[in-house]
């Protein structure tokens, strides 16, 4: 009885430790993984196009928002979005830093089915939170719309000593190799190669919100994302339900 | 601007339990719960933004001790709008939590026990742990009543985290004047001060619940215009 207690406890403790590696290592990733500076495009999936935007492997951050609808209901997203789309990505145009100081990407989309919208052409630009910029055009973007101090401002020797973080790596931003990679990953990476195997979807469904400039922004940041599986449409943000909806009632209701 | 803290009456010491000699037996034991508490933490951490009908917070807070250190951008400053005065109403509601999210002068009591936050103001953003924006939010963010963001690295990594996924050093709550422009200052579950409320809550480390009557509910849900002693509870399970 003592041993199988023993056994049990060495099982236990193991089971923790990995999830506790496999936790760490999701954390870390944001540091370690940006080595790719540009985009590369990978030979597609059979029916899904595969690029990495520089996030691949990186930790899923993106800021809480208060909406003010309910976003997690795909109903109430329909609504609160311009246009709904869905389609398959063709490419990716680029990645940059929009007015807000975020990293954001462009893709190239072909529409397979409009649920909302008028004027929507075969083929659109759509622009999702996160993606990869080079130091120098993120900080450019940043002296340009007045947000350098709000991202990138300093912070004393206490406050980085109480994060655990050792004060003397702290560096100027406008010192360091401006070819240094930037990286947000907000989750919603259409071209993932990790998630288009851990969700398999069929298409994607892109939700739409403001148009500025001619650019065809997603909707409600990390929630303008979902797809499309055996005529289901499944959320990707994780405060939405995880129940699917009827491809059919994004026509509306 | 509010220069709020509390007397020491309000702070609350919480004893861990020792010198207990445990037995062989009870070591096991001991160790059994530990190590299911440690899956339970673990496994369940980077879910703890989702919905669990009581209020939530998540995994870490803010690292430092319970004073917070708050800073105003110069965008908080706009007369017409008075931004400053809406943070001005975040801190001092979180700092002495009350009755149904009122202040003292509309009836609401103290919610007992007290937490255990103090704030203080510092004219310097190098300084703060809690930098407050009043800024035009477009693009993804278009229609958005304000968002938090979460800072721990130095220069220029302090990208926003995931305080799931590990304590943070700083935060900043970000009202979006295209939206909260036309609000009011005061009234209403989408009033600058409860929105200003609501992503203070975020940078103190509570995430959104759908409950009613708390000031972490999203507007969709949101019923009260500040924080409430349901707010209050899980608010004292980090501070």
């Amino acid at each position: 009885m003592k041993r199988l207690g023993t056994i049990s406890v060495a099982l236990l403790l193991t089971l923790s430790a990995t999830s506790g590696c496999a936790q760490s290592g999701q954390a870390g990733a944001a540091l370690e993984d940006r080595a790719d500076e540009s985009i590369s495009a990978q030979p597609s999936a059979p029916e899904l196009f595969v690029a990495d935007t520089g996030v691949e492997n990186t930790a899923v951050v993106a800021p809480m928002a208060d909406w003010p609808v309910n976003v997690n209901d795909p109903l109430v997203l329909r609504d609160f979005s311009s246009a709904v789309v869905s389609g398959k990505v063709t490419g990716v145009e680029r990645s940059w830093v929009d007015g807000n100081g975020f990293v954001v990407t462009t893709y190239t989309v072909q529409v397979e089915k409009v649920y909302k919208g008028d004027n929507i052409g075969d083929v659109i630009s759509v622009t999702l939170p996160g993606g990869t910029v080079p130091l120098g055009e993120y900080i450019s973007t940043l002296d340009k719309i007045g947000r350098y101090q709000m991202m990138l401002g300093a912070k004393s020797a206490k406050i980085l000593s109480d994060s655990g973080v050792d004060p003397s790596l702290q560096q100027d931003p406008r010192e360091m190799d401006p070819a240094t990679p930037v990286s947000e990953n907000s989750g919603l990476n259409p071209a993932s190669e990790s998630l288009i195997k851990e969700r398999q979807p069929d298409s994607w469904v892109f939700y739409i919100g403001s148009v500025e400039g001619g650019v065809n922004y997603g909707a409600a940041a990390d929630h303008a994302l979902s797809y499309l599986k055996d005529g289901l449409v499944y959320s990707l943000h994780p405060e939405a339900s995880p129940t699917s909806i009827p491809e059919t009632e994004l026509f509306g209701r | 601007m509010s220069r709020t803290t509390k007397t020491p009456d309000d702070i609350i010491f919480v004893r861990s339990p020792t010198g207990v000699k445990l037995r062989r037996r009870m070591l096991v034991v001991f160790a059994l719960v530990l190590a299911t508490l440690a899956s339970s933490v673990l496994a369940g951490s980077a879910q703890a933004v989702t919905w669990n009908g009581y209020g939530n917070q998540f995994t870490y807070r803010m690292n430092g001790g319970n004073t917070i250190y708050y800073w105003y951008d110069a965008s908080a400053f706009q007369p017409t709008y008075q931004y400053n005065v809406a943070f001005d109403h975040s801190l001092i509601s979180w700092s002495t939590v009350r009755t149904n999210g009122l202040t003292a002068a509309n009836g609401g009591v103290p919610c007992t026990p007290a937490n255990g936050l103090y704030h203080q103001y510092t004219p310097n953003s190098i300084d703060a742990t809690v930098e407050f924006y009043a800024l035009p939010t477009t693009g993804t963010y278009y229609g958005v009543n304000g968002y938090s963001a979460f800072y721990k690295n130095p220069r220029p990594n302090e990208m926003v985290r995931n305080p799931d996924l590990e304590p943070y050093g700083w935060g900043q709550a970000v009202l979006n004047t295209t939206v909260m422009n036309s609000r009011s200052l005061l009234n209403g579950v989408g009033s600058k001060r409860t929105v200003a409320a609501h992503e203070l809550g975020h940078v103190l480390g509570l995430a959104h619940n759908q409950v009613a009557g708390t000031v972490m509910a999203q507007q969709t849900y949101r019923t009260v215009i500040g924080p409430t002693c349901q707010d209050n509870n899980s608010l004292r399970q980090r501070w």
